[in-house]
């Protein structure tokens, strides 16, 4: 019994001595075991962004603006990034933190984000997104990982949409230019943290389609009109065209 | 002691969840329309849209009227050309404008003959600044060429029309987008009788070639009450408009002398 005694109380103080010098640390690792895929099914592209995002207590994961901030901040806090890598998958990357910054009992989620471009280049606004299950906080004596297992089968999809930020202006149509097969739109009014789309139809009453998308502010895009700062958005119109009519929203 | 273990709560959530804000609607739509112009003919058009930003703004004539399809040249004799009917003081004159080489609509200085035998030059403004109203007619006058069409382009309105018809001779249209009967139309305001009258106003639609015209009379209070209130044609026979007129096509309002102005507002008040 002493003996019992004398071992348990060992522990403890091993346990207290080890707690007392990390306590107040965590760690965990973020990845994905992979393939994450875009929305069109495609495999994600290398050095495409993931979030590591903890969720509070009770709470839930609001998702992220074109801008790529949080709908939820007050819930939602990104505690670092990681890439993609080959294998389509976030690459591996291991953090420490303090327990008081992200307490025991929130969640964890690693946010897959599309933010290609129209060109097919990532690294512009984010225009879709993908979440994992959350996981529970790593405690003082654990390696935390995040972002599921193989085992646990199927990859990451950004299928989910953005929103542009709130306040996001009402974008206009100033000018159009049509011919050869073409219409040349410049849009007025518009935010360097949204994402625009140009819907067409041939009839005002319905069969709008989007017939460009991913169209965004950039100090390449953005061009000097007669009405102040405009973005040009050309898209292709079928040839035989008699009528046309074109929209632009703001994602 | 149970904080010294691993404690992984796998939520089985659906890993997203927020309340999507409603995508923004932009304010205005946009659009074009393909008006049928046949070479080496004149055909009298005119614009269902307005400026783009300006609700109820008359468009410039160069915002309007794409030069995609026409014939370019570096004189005006040998390109298309635009020719607008509109007033200054001393009345109704045209301004000609030609589809100029790099450049696009370019005025055509005219020689004004005047009554008292004096001539006067007439130089229109610039076809970026000239006004044209949604529902205004103007010609296209096609050299010989290829292409069979003109396309008009420009914010979509919405609202209704109203355009001021005068005594005398008006090139206007219906700023609709698609063709339209003529007899779909408001013509409150209209003046006609039963049969041809020196009274009755008149509409001419262009054949094809803007030399010969269809002319329709305004029928009312005949003993053929199925015409009361209709533009009938009167060659051979009271009848009604046979086709109807494309979206984007001009006609000739003759409101006759004694008639006074009346304002068109085709889809009513």
């Amino acid at each position: 019994m002493k003996k019992a005694l004398l071992v348990f109380s060992g522990l403890l103080v091993a346990t207290t001595m080890f707690g007392a010098e990390v306590k107040d640390q965590r760690t965990l690792a973020m990845s994905t075991p992979g393939p994450d895929t875009y929305a069109d099914g495609t495999s994600v592209l290398v050095g495409e962004t993931y979030l590591l995002v903890y969720v509070k207590q009770g709470q839930v994961f609001g998702g992220v603006y074109t801008d790529g901030s949080l709908v939820d901040p007050d819930n939602n806090v990104i505690a670092t990034t990681g890439q993609a890598v080959e294998g389509a998958k976030c690459g591996y990357k291991a953090i420490q933190y303090s327990a008081a910054t992200y307490p025991e009992g929130g969640a964890w989620v690693i946010v897959l984000l599309d933010t290609r471009k129209a060109d097919g280049a990532i690294g512009g606004l984010v225009a879709a997104q993908g979440a994992s299950a959350a996981s529970g906080t790593a405690s003082a004596l654990s390696l935390g990982t995040v972002g599921g297992t193989a085992a646990a089968g199927g990859g990451l999809s950004a299928a989910g949409s953005t929103s542009s930020p709130e306040g996001t202006p009402q974008p206009e149509i100033a000018s159009m230019q049509a011919g050869n097969g073409r219409v040349n739109l410049r849009i007025k009014n518009v935010s360097d943290k949204a994402l625009y789309q140009v819907q067409s139809a041939t009839s005002l009453n319905d069969g709008w389609q989007t017939v460009a998308s991913r169209v965004q502010v950039s100090a390449q895009t953005l061009v000097q009109g007669e009405s102040g700062a405009e973005l040009p958005a050309a898209v292709e119109v079928p040839a035989g065209d008699t009528v046309r009519f074109f929209k632009v929203i703001a994602q | 002691m149970k904080k010294g273990w691993i404690t992984f709560a796998v939520v089985a959530a659906a890993g997203l969840v927020h309340a999507a804000m409603d995508p923004v609607e932009g304010t205005n739509v946009v659009g074009f329309v393909e008006i049928p112009a046949t070479a080496a003919k004149n055909t009298i058009v005119a614009v269902p849209f307005e400026a783009c930003m300006q609700a109820g703004v008359a468009s410039k004539l160069s915002d309007l009227v794409a030069t995609y399809g026409l014939t370019h040249a570096s004189d005006p004799g040998s390109a298309d050309q635009l020719v607008v009917l509109t007033t200054d003081a001393t009345g109704p004159i045209y301004y000609y404008y030609y589809n100029q080489t790099g450049v696009g609509w370019t005025p055509i200085t005219t020689e004004q003959l005047m009554p008292d035998g004096t001539k006067k030059e007439l130089t229109p403004p610039a076809a970026s600044t000239f006004d044209i109203a949604r529902g205004q007619g103007f010609w296209i006058k096609r050299t010989a060429g290829a292409g069979s069409s003109v396309y008009v382009k420009g914010q979509v309105s919405t609202a209704k029309q109203s355009t001021t018809i005068g005594e005398g001779l008006n090139l206007i249209s219906y700023a609709g987008l698609t063709a339209f009967d003529l007899n779909d139309l408001d013509w409150a305001g209209a003046v006609g009788a039963n049969g041809i009258s020196a009274t009755t106003d008149r509409i001419l639609v262009s054949k094809g070639d803007g030399t010969y015209y269809t002319t329709y009379h305004y029928y009312t209070g005949g003993s053929k009450t199925q015409f009361n209130g209709k533009w009938v044609t009167t060659t051979g026979g009271i009848a009604l408009p046979a086709a109807d007129i494309p979206a984007g096509q001009g006609f000739w309002y003759y409101r006759r002398s004694g008639n006074g102005t009346f304002t068109f507002k085709p889809d009513g008040e």
